[in-house]
C-alpha cells in the first residue's frame, strides 16, 4: 500500500494531477452548493470529459468532486434552511437557526472544519477496515438494513425535538410518497394512477428542492426583510470563533466522523442515517439538550463531520464488492467500468494506486473545499443580510433550474413546484419537513428489506431478533426512543422535588 | 459562443426549409448525433452505449451523445427511441428483453418491436446459476434431489423472468428473493446465505468471482465458459431451449429512415463494432462481447421471443 501511495503522490505532485484535483474540487463545491445537483449529477456530467484522461486523473477529478460535494451542501443548509444534499439535511436543524440569530459566520467556520477533519478520518478509517472490509459486508443483511432504516427514522422522530407527534405525521407522509411507483419485490406499479412519469416513483432530489428551497424562498418572501432577524446583530467575522468551537467540542467531532464512515458503509442507507444518527446521539449525550435545535454549534458539527467521513465508508462496499454506497458510487462504479477496471476484490490487488490516488483525493479535496470556502465565508454570510426581494427571483430560478437540469423533465420541476407548496403549508402549520423527506429516503430500503427478511425467513418474523448484529440495531432503536423520555421523567422529579422543597 | 451558435441553427433552419427535402447520405450526419440509453448512467446499458458512442466518434466529424431516458425497465427509452424522427440523428440501445416481456404480458405499449430497425447487437449476456462455493450442490440434479423448495436471489425483471423460466424448464421448485438493487447485491446474498442460487449473467459473476466465493452448477448456453470451467452447460443438462436466454445490449434505429441514410448508418456502426477502442475496453473489462449483425439480432429475439411466450403463464404467475 506504501508503495501505491507513493505512486499516487508523485502522479498527484508531478503529472499535473493537483489541476485536476482543484478542478474537481470547485465544480463538486458548486455542485453541492445548487440545491438539486449533487454528486451524483456531477460526476454523471464528468463521465464522458474523462474519456480522453487516463485513469488516475479520471481518479483525481472524481476524487475531488466526492470530497467537495458534502461540504458545499451544507453551505444552503446553513444559510438558507435548504440541504443541498440529502445528508447535509441533519446540518439545518441547528445551522439555520445560527444563522437566524446572525451567527452565520461562525457556523460556515465549523462546518468547514468538521468537513474537513471529518474527510480526512474517514479515508483513515477506510484504510484500516480495508482488510476486513468483507467480513463487516458479510454481517450486513436485509434484516440489518430494516433495522437500520428504522433507527435511522427514530433518530430524525426523537430530533424534531417537542414536535414529535407532528414528526411521526411527517414522517407517514414520507412513507406514502416512497411507496409510489415501481415495488422492486412484486415487479408491479403501485399507486401511479395511470401516469406514466410515477412509474419510477417521485423523484426525492425534486420534492427536496420544492419542500427546502421553493417553500423557504416563499415564506421569506411573505415576510419580507432578510433572512436573519436582527440585521444589526449580525457578526460575520467569527469564522474563527466556528474554526475553534470545533477543537474545543472534539468529542463530538471524533464521534461524528466515526459514525459516518462506520453506518456510511452500509449500501444504500448509510450517508443519511449516519448524518442523523450523529445528531442525535449528540444531542442524547449532551448535558444541555435543550439548547440544540436552537443554533448549538456542536448540532454543526456532529452532522458535518458525519458527512464527509461517509464518504471514505461508502467505498468500503464499493470496493470490496462492487456493492455502490451511495448514489454516487453507484455513478462511479460506471466510471471505473468505463476506464477498464472492474470493481472488485481484484482491483484492490491489481491497481491499488487508483484506489490510493482517489482517497487521497477525496481527502485532500475536503480541506481544500472547506479553505476555498473559508476564503469567501464572510461574503457567503452577508447573504443574510441582503433583501429577500432580490433573494427570490435568483433562488427560485436556480431551484427550478435545478429541478429540471437532473433528467431534462419539466415534469420534475412540476414536482418541485408542489412540494414547494406542501413545504410552504407545513412551515405554515408548523410540521417539521425533514421527517417527510428522510421517510422518502429511507421508504423504500425499510420496505425491501423487510419484506426481503420475510421471503429469506420464509414469514418468520423472529429473523430480527434472532441475528445478533439485528438484535444490537434493535436495542439501540429502543434506547433512541426511550432516553429523550427518561429525560423528561428524571425532569419531572426534579420539578416535583423542586416544588415541594420547603 | 451560445448566442453565436443560436444565429446559426436560425440560418440552418432557415436554409432547410428553402432548399428542396431530399436528404442524402452525402447530408448525413447532419450534425450530432443522439443515442437513446434507456438507463441510468453507470448501468450495462449506459456502458456499452457510451463505448460504442465513442468507437463511432472515431469515424464521424460529429459528436455522439448519450442521452440517458431511464424507467419503466426500459420501455421508456424504448418508446422514445421509437417515436423519434427517423432521419438518422438519432438511435438508440434496446433493453431485450426488457421491451418484449410487457408485450408477451398484453401490457399496452407504444412500440412495436417488429418494426425496430435493428442494426446489431454488442453483447449478448447469457446466464449461469451458482451457489455459494461452500454449498452441497453442484449440478441442478443435486438442486432437484434436495426435494425441497430452492430459495434464488433474483435481480431486475429479465434475471427474474429467467430465473422463473430456467425453473420451470428444469422442474425445480423454487422461491425467488427479489428485491436487490444490482446484480453484484443477489450475488452477495448468496455469498452471505440470504438464499440458495441465483442466475446472473455470466460476465457478473465472473467478475463477482475473483475470490472465488461462488461455484457454477449450470451454464446456460450451449459453449463452454473459461471462467467457470467445472460447470455443465444447457446442452449437457439437456436444456438447450434455455440457450436463447440472455440480455441483449440491442442497438436500433427508429422505423423509417430512408435506405441511403441508413445505409451510411450501418457502415459506421459496423467499423465501430470492430474499432480497436472496443476491443481493448473488452480486453480490459472482462465485459460479455458478441458482435452481431441485424439479421442475427432479429433472429435471436425472435426465438427469445418464442421461449418467453411459451412460458407467458410461468411469468405471469405471481
Amino acid at each position: 500500500m506504501g508503495d501505491a501511495l507513493l505512486t499516487s503522490l508523485s502522479a498527484l505532485v508531478v503529472s499535473g494531477g493537483v489541476f485536476y484535483l482543484l478542478l474537481g474540487t470547485i465544480v463538486g463545491l458548486v455542485f453541492g452548493i445548487i440545491p438539486g445537483l449533487g454528486g451524483p449529477t456531477a460526476l454523471a456530467l464528468l463521465i464522458p470529459l474523462t474519456f480522453g484522461l487516463d485513469t488516475t486523473a479520471a481518479m483525481f477529478l472524481a476524487g475531488g468532486i466526492m470530497g467537495a460535494i458534502p461540504f458545499g451542501g451544507s453551505v444552503t443548509a446553513i444559510l438558507l434552511n435548504t440541504p443541498g444534499t440529502a445528508p447535509n439535511a441533519a446540518t439545518v436543524f441547528d445551522g439555520y437557526p445560527m444563522t437566524l440569530e446572525g451567527r452565520a459566520g461562525e457556523a460556515l467556520g465549523a462546518a468547514a472544519t468538521a468537513s474537513s477533519i471529518g474527510g480526512i478520518f474517514g479515508i483513515l478509517i477506510l484504510f484500516a477496515v480495508l482488510p476486513v472490509a468483507r467480513e463487516i459486508i458479510l454481517a450486513f443483511a436485509p434484516p440489518e438494513f430494516f433495522m437500520l432504516a428504522v433507527l435511522g427514522l427514530c433518530a430524525i422522530a426523537v430530533s424534531s425535538d417537542g414536535k414529535m407527534l407532528k414528526g411521526l405525521i411527517a414522517a407517514c407522509l414520507g412513507l406514502m410518497i416512497a411507496f409510489v411507483g415501481y415495488d422492486n419485490v412484486s415487479g408491479t406499479v403501485r399507486f401511479a394512477f395511470g401516469i406514466d412519469y410515477l412509474w419510477d416513483g417521485i423523484p426525492l432530489i425534486p420534492a427536496l428542492i420544492g419542500l427546502f428551497a421553493i417553500a423557504q424562498i416563499v415564506s421569506l418572501y411573505l415576510a419580507g426583510g432578510s433572512i436573519t432577524e436582527n440585521p444589526t446583530a449580525v457578526r460575520v467575522n467569527r469564522v474563527g470563533d466556528g474554526i475553534r468551537a470545533v477543537f474545543r467540542h472534539w468529542p463530538t467531532l471524533l464521534r461524528g466522523s466515526g459514525i459516518g464512515a462506520l453506518v456510511g458503509a452500509v449500501p444504500g442507507v448509510g450517508g443519511t442515517v449516519a448524518a442523523f444518527l450523529s445528531y442525535s446521539v449528540t444531542v442524547q449525550t449532551s448535558k444541555d439538550p435543550e439548547s440544540f435545535g436552537k443554533g448549538n454549534i456542536q448540532g454543526v458539527i456532529a452532522p458535518e463531520a458525519s458527512n464527509n467521513a461517509r464518504e471514505g465508508g461508502a467505498l468500503i462496499p464499493t470496493l470490496a464488492f462492487g456493492i455502490p454506497g451511495s448514489a454516487e458510487m453507484a455513478v462511479f462504479l460506471g466510471l471505473l467500468v468505463l476506464h477498464g477496471l472492474q470493481p472488485g476484490p481484484s482491483l484492490l490487488l491489481n491497481n491499488m494506486s487508483v484506489i490510493t490516488s482517489l482517497m487521497l483525493s477525496i481527502a485532500i479535496a475536503s480541506v481544500l473545499a472547506s479553505v476555498l470556502c473559508l476564503m469567501v465565508a464572510r461574503r457567503l454570510a452577508l447573504i443574510t443580510l441582503i433583501d429577500v426581494n432580490f433573494l427570490v427571483p435568483v433562488i427560485l430560478s436556480v431551484s427550478l433550474v435545478g429541478a429540471y437540469a437532473l433528467n431534462s423533465s419539466m415534469y420534475d420541476a412540476i414536482v418541485a413546484v408542489i412540494f414547494g407548496a406542501v413545504g410552504y403549508l407545513m412551515i405554515r402549520f408548523d410540521y417539521p419537513r425533514l421527517p417527510l423527506v428522510i421517510a422518502m429516503f429511507l421508504g423504500e430500503v425499510l420496505e425491501v428489506s423487510y419484506r426481503q427478511s420475510m421471503m429469506i425467513a420464509r414469514g418468520d418474523w423472529t429473523v430480527f431478533f434472532t441475528r445478533p448484529l439485528s438484535l444490537v440495531l434493535f436495542l439501540l432503536v429502543i434506547l433512541s426512543l426511550s432516553v429523550p423520555f427518561i429525560r423528561y421523567l428524571l425532569r419531572r422529579r426534579g420539578a416535583n422535588r423542586e416544588s415541594t422543597a420547603p | 459562443m451560445a448566442g453565436q451558435r443560436k444565429l446559426m441553427a436560425l440560418v440552418a433552419a432557415g436554409a432547410f426549409m428553402l432548399a428542396p427535402v431530399a436528404a442524402s447520405a452525402q447530408d448525413w450526419p447532419d450534425g450530432d448525433i443522439d443515442l437513446i440509453i434507456p438507463s441510468g448512467p453507470g448501468g450495462g446499458f449506459d456502458v456499452y452505449g457510451r463505448v460504442l458512442a465513442r468507437a463511432m466518434e472515431e469515424t464521424l466529424d460529429v459528436n455522439v451523445l448519450a442521452q440517458n431516458v431511464s424507467g419503466g425497465g426500459g420501455m421508456r427509452g424504448a418508446t422514445e427511441a421509437f417515436q423519434a424522427a427517423p432521419d438518422g440523428q438519432t438511435f438508440a440501445v434496446f433493453n431485450v428483453p426488457g421491451i418484449i416481456e410487457p408485450v408477451i404480458q398484453g401490457e399496452d405499449v407504444a412500440y412495436d418491436i417488429e418494426q425496430i430497425d435493428w442494426l446489431g447487437a454488442m453483447a449478448f449476456n447469457q446466464y449461469v446459476v451458482v451457489v455459494a462455493a461452500d454449498s452441497p450442490y453442484e449440478t441442478i440434479e443435486d438442486l432437484r434431489a434436495a426435494g425441497e423448495t430452492i430459495s434464488f436471489t433474483g435481480y431486475g425483471s429479465s434475471g427474474i423472468a429467467a430465473n422463473r423460466i430456467i425453473c420451470a424448464e428444469t422442474g425445480l421448485d423454487c422461491q425467488i428473493i427479489t428485491g436487490y438493487p444490482s446484480n453484484n447485491e443477489a450475488l452477495l446474498g448468496v455469498v452471505r446465505g440470504d438464499a440458495v442460487a441465483s442466475v446472473p449473467p455470466i460476465s457478473t459473476a465472473a467478475a463477482f468471482n475473483t475470490d472465488g466465493d461462488l461455484r457454477a452448477i449450470l451454464l446456460v448456453t450451449n459453449t463452454g465458459i473459461d471462467a467457470f470451467p467445472e460447470a455443465q452447460n444447457a446442452e449437457e443438462a439437456g436444456y438447450p431451449a434455455l440457450a436463447s436466454l440472455g440480455l441483449i445490449r440491442a442497438f436500433g434505429l427508429p422505423p423509417g429512415v430512408p435506405d441511403d441514410t441508413r445505409a451510411a448508418f450501418q457502415e459506421v456502426f459496423d467499423t465501430a463494432l470492430q474499432a480497436q477502442s472496443v476491443a481493448d475496453w473488452v480486453a480490459e473489462t472482462g465485459n460479455a462481447y458478441d458482435p452481431m449483425d441485424g439479421a442475427a439480432l432479429s433472429e435471436l429475439i425472435a426465438s427469445q421471443t418464442a421461449l418467453l411466450t411459451q412460458y407467458a403463464d410461468v411469468l405471469a404467475a405471481e
